[in-house]
């Protein structure tokens, strides 16, 4: 009875015993194809590590290369910007300040688009107290416009003592028609003579190609004298018909470019000719401190939005 | 021929029996309007000479258009004028810097009658 106990016994025991390596073998089996699987994992993350490094070194060497392709860049940009610079030194060289004189005030405003700009303007004292003012708008904007301008420049140069305005501007239409053929040397230019009298009174005679009209302040609002003209630089000869005419002292006259009107603030709104005709129709302000009035409305009507065009003005006025 | 789209402007094209007719639209305002309307107006006069047409150009709708454009519509005018293609303008004088520019352009008004300025309206 005891002996057949105890085989039962064993017989369990070994059962058990078989139970327990099935379970061990299984876990053996599910742990050595985990360790596989570790261990394929482990290798794939090291070659994954590595093409990391390799991308991450790719990724440096293109920064490396951004980073010079940038400073080549900046470079260039310093180059340009003091090129430009110097262009802008070159330009204003011919550009006059205001000459000083006991019959006559001037006021120059002068605003280019860019560094440099397409506007051109001279005042030129022509014989005492006499003085021939000259503006030309040159077609394109920035360096190529500012290059022509230094051709016009010295274009007038050659003819600004003609004995009238508008034979300077015919003589002056004539030599950019003639001399640079291709080079879309069209411009539209004002010219005007301020001759002072004796008697407190002074005689304008104006010309103008295509140009906007002259504005004459006898009090505060303007009178506009138009004159229908063509574009300089486009056929050899052309025809300009005068206008002349008498004012007392302390009338303000002025010659602008297009660009002082038609300009367009990040509104929408257009600069025009009213605040222009209240600046210099202020008789409260003399010329200069007008025009530097008229400076400042146009700034804050820009509020440091860029301007679309170059924009000059020139203001002159008789003292009795 | 198709119209032309460019930024703020817009030139129209209409063909009739005797005329290709752009109707500028909207504000030719780019800083460098030519390298668009080169192309475009070469198009145009390819197709005016070989359809045996005139060219009509209408602004009275135009907002406005800046001095840049001006040069490129008078080198429009020369280059018409050099293939024979007569061209005719239509502008609204009632609008100043209508007649500021289009007046400078009366200089090609010539016996030749290759170009025309015509105030809208008048017939």
């Amino acid at each position: 009875m005891t002996l057949t106990v105890e085989m039962s016994e064993v017989e369990a025991l070994r059962a058990e015993i078989r139970a327990l390596k099935e379970q061990l073998d299984n876990k053996t089996r599910i742990a050595t194809r985990a360790m596989a699987t570790y261990q394929q994992r482990a290798l794939q993350m090291e070659e994954n590590a590595a093409e990391l490094r390799a991308a991450n070194d790719e990724v440096h060497r293109i920064n490396e290369r951004l980073s010079d392709t940038l400073r080549m860049l900046e470079l260039r940009d310093r180059t340009i910007t003091n090129d430009l610079e110097q262009a802008q030194r070159f330009q204003q060289l011919i550009l006059p300040d205001p000459p000083p004189s006991e019959r006559v005030r001037f006021g120059v405003f002068y605003r280019p688009a860019e560094l440099v700009g397409g506007d051109v303007y001279d005042i030129y004292e022509r014989r005492n107290g006499e003085f021939r003012v000259f503006l030309a708008d040159a077609t394109g904007h920035g360096v190529q416009a500012a290059l022509r301008t230094m051709l016009l420049k010295a274009e007038y140069d050659r003819v600004k003592e003609a004995n009238s305005p508008e034979q300077t501007l015919t003589a002056l239409n004539a030599n950019i028609a003639k001399r640079y053929p291709g080079l879309e040397m069209q411009c539209s230019a004002s010219c005007f003579d301020i001759v002072p009298g004796d008697n407190g009174r002074s005689r304008i005679r104006y010309a103008t190609a295509a140009h906007p009209p002259m504005l004459v302040f006898k009090d505060r609002k303007a009178t506009s004298l138009y004159q229908a003209g063509p574009f300089l630089g486009v056929v050899h000869a052309i025809e300009l018909e005068p206008i002349e005419l008498e004012i007392e002292a302390g009338t303000r006259v002025l010659i602008y470019s297009d660009g002082l009107e038609d300009q367009w603030n990040a509104s929408q709104q257009e600069f025009g000719l009213d605040r222009v005709e209240a600046a210099i129709g202020d008789r409260e302000r003399d010329l200069r401190a007008a025009v530097e009035h008229l400076i400042n409305e146009w700034n804050l009507f820009l509020s440091g939005t860029s301007p679309d065009d170059d924009a000059t003005l020139i203001a002159a006025e008789c003292v009795s | 021929m198709e119209s032309l789209r460019a930024g703020d402007l817009k030139i129209d094209i209409v063909e009739v029996d005797a005329a290709v007719r752009l109707h500028w639209l909207g504000m030719s305002n780019e800083r460098q309007p030519e390298k668009v309307l080169k192309p475009f107006f070469a198009t145009v006069l390819d197709n005016a000479g070989s359809t045996n047409k005139a060219v009509e150009l209408h602004f009275e709708q135009i907002e406005r258009f800046n001095s840049s454009t001006i040069l490129c519509i008078i080198q429009l005018i020369q280059e018409a004028r050099h293939r024979n293609i007569r061209l005719e303008v239509v502008y609204d004088p009632s609008r100043k810097w209508q007649r500021l520019s289009f007046d400078a352009l009366r200089i090609f008004d010539k016996a030749d009658g290759l170009f025309a300025l015509r105030p809208m309206g008048d017939a």
